[in-house]
């Protein structure tokens, strides 16, 4: 019994990192987003839904969620048009991680009332299946915990707390951040499995025989008037091979369970399939090659991304005022955002970091004034040149970049860097000894301010 | 985690992302690992009763994926209807449902079937949609099924008319 239950910690709750499952709640929750939009039911499909009452006949967790307004309650347009809303909005704040466990809760139950609904009418599909259950999982782990709003604001709150700065741990683990992207793996072996199986039992090896996969390209390609999908439809020996390779992919994709590494080869395969299904059969299983995205080693690929920077010996230093509340957020801030580990943190307060820079004739007091930016060719930028300078370094600030170099943006930008810098004086702490040099208030008029 | 501290703290393969230090401890709370274990095997039973057919519909969406799974043997052939749109000159011009905004399963049990019972009076909404949109002047409509039958060397296309309608006015 004991081994049984190591076994089963061991594939459900061994530690994993929680990027892993943060970057497959953004590829999940955004692309349903862009389906929820891209559907549009309430400028279609409700209205018509709506004047077909008769033919209502509620899906069992339709019937749940009606609960509170009877069993199977039939909701007005007004209902439909609120619940839409709300559900987009509760997936922008997911997308974003802003109290990220109840808003993908609130988006995942609305999800499956509207694409239920819309299923209740006698007429049910099956692209959308899989990514509710998805959403469901995610909600009931800790997707947010990086990647999120909720995280900076976490590590700004700490900062305030204890006012230094550490570079913020990217790749941290969880017990709980495994069974989600496992249970995905499991969900498409089954769904996989179900298709063979039926495949199978339906037709057997006649399946295979290339005039069943010619057939079916051929009805769809002629429904939709696809060019590439006639021409394959009328290639014998092609619809024997793709046949045949489609039904061994979904036979045996379950072999990922006990052997993990297969994904390399069955994920690549199993978003090609449905590419090809898409682009020859505009058959639109989106979801499925969007969830892929659980399977892409995020972890490993932002690893790798920071090993490539920790080799190389000089990288941009950033020296940041380490009594400065306002400079360590900022840090917090930039840090969050420096995925791959290429910007290296200095504070002015620590000698062994300064001396390297004062031979570039850096001073303390300079530093203190203005952030600096020193590149790894001893090229120096200051102040909002040195932000600016950044944004190129970091592909999450390359945005910014337009604003950066607006015209006037080097007469307003310096400017109002200014104004903040010396606003920053509120937020020294002046135990340290650093109210001094900036001439601010003393210690209790700047915590009162 | 301190990065460059050992030279290989994860393994590249998704599924076996590993810590190499053994010293770091994750607290696991077991009421909340056993509700997420009931949870998982519930989850996994149901899908996989799914799988084989065990549940029905309406249980989406947990859902058995029975599509495309009829046989299809060399001889088959894929209906498909074509209608043309014939001018008092004689000059034909082929009307295609996305041509006049209908979906393929509203053009089937629209037009075609129309033209398929004969239905001359029924047809006049759709005829005037038409030549409003392809800015022509019909007398009559036909309607041809092309049965695509499946060969070895190739999809073979075997034409012939169903039927054909004088437009009413």
């Amino acid at each position: 019994m004991k081994s049984i239950a190591k076994w089963w910690n061991d594939q459900w709750f061994r530690p994993a990192p929680l990027l892993d499952l943060a970057a497959f709640r953004i590829v999940a929750v955004g692309a349903q987003l862009l389906l929820m939009i891209n559907w549009n039911p309430l400028a279609g499909e409700f209205p018509h839904l709506v004047q077909l009452r008769y033919l209502y006949q509620p899906l069992f967790v339709i019937r749940i969620l009606s609960l509170p307004f009877g069993w199977g309650a039939f909701p007005t347009m007004p209902t439909l048009h609120a619940i839409f809303w709300a559900t987009v909005l509760f997936g922008v704040l997911a997308l974003v991680g802003l109290w990220t466990n109840v808003v993908m809760a609130l988006f995942a139950i609305g999800c499956v009332y509207l694409q239920g609904f819309a299923y209740s009418f006698q007429e049910l599909h099956h692209p959308e299946a899989l990514m509710m259950l998805a959403l469901v999982t995610l909600a009931l782990s800790p997707c947010g915990r990086r990647l999120s709003l909720d995280d900076l604001l976490q590590r700004l709150s700490g900062v305030n707390a204890r006012p230094k700065f550490h570079p913020g741990d990217l790749l941290a683990e969880s017990p709980y951040a495994r069974w989600p992207i496992r249970m995905m793996a499991w969900l498409y072996g089954l769904i996989y499995l179900s298709a063979a199986y039926w495949k199978s039992r339906n037709a057997g090896l006649a399946w295979m025989n290339g005039y069943t996969l010619q057939y079916y390209l051929l009805q769809d390609a002629l429904r939709f008037n696809i060019p590439i999908g006639l021409w394959m439809a009328s290639r014998h020996g092609l619809a024997v091979l793709l046949s045949a390779g489609a039904m061994l992919f979904e036979a045996t994709f379950w072999l990922v369970i006990p052997f993990p590494k297969l994904l390399a080869l069955y994920a690549p395969a199993g978003f090609g399939m449905h590419a090809g299904i898409l682009l020859t059969m505009k058959a639109g299983f989106w979801e499925y090659l969007a969830l892929y995205g659980a399977f892409v080693p995020w972890s490993a690929i932002a690893l790798r991304a920071r090993r490539t920077s920790e080799r190389q010996a000089e990288a941009p230093s950033l020296v940041y005022d380490g009594h400065c509340y306002l400079c360590l957020r900022s840090m917090t801030v930039i840090d969050f955002f420096d995925w791959a580990g290429r910007v290296r943190y200095h504070d002015l307060e620590d000698s062994a970091s300064m001396a390297k820079f004062s031979d570039l004739g850096i001073q303390k007091e300079d530093a203190r004034r203005e952030i600096h930016l020193i590149l790894p060719g001893g090229r120096i930028f200051r102040g909002f040149f040195a932000f600016r300078r950044l944004c190129w370094t970091m592909p999450a600030f390359w945005p910014l970049l337009p604003l950066f170099y607006a015209p006037g943006a080097s007469i307003v930008g310096p400017a109002v860097y200014a104004r903040v810098a010396r606003a920053r004086r509120r937020f020294i702490v002046c135990d340290t000894g650093s109210c001094e040099i900036h001439g601010a208030p003393s210690s209790t008029a700047a915590r009162s301010s | 985690m301190e990065l460059g501290a050992g030279e290989a703290p994860f393994r590249l393969t998704h599924f076996a992302i590993l810590p190499v230090d053994p010293s770091r401890r994750h607290a696991i709370d077991p009421v909340r690992r056993l509700a997420l274990s009931l949870l998982i095997a519930g989850l996994i039973v149901l899908q996989a009763s799914a799988t084989f057919g065990r549940l029905t519909r309406r249980y989406w969406p947990v859902l058995t994926y029975p599509m495309y799974t009829e046989p299809h043997y060399a001889g088959d052939a894929v209906p498909f209807y074509s209608i043309a749109g014939i001018e008092a000159d004689g000059h034909e011009t082929e009307i295609r449902a996305d041509a006049v905004d209908l979906s393929l399963w509203k053009f089937m049990t629209g037009p075609v079937a129309q033209i398929k019972s004969g239905d001359a009076a029924g047809l006049r909404p759709f005829v005037e949609h038409a030549e409003a949109r392809l800015g022509r002047r019909f007398t009559a409509l036909r309607l041809t099924q092309i049965d695509c039958r499946l060969t070895g060397s190739g999809v073979v296309r075997e034409p012939h008319i169903v039927g054909t309608v004088e437009v009413a006015r």
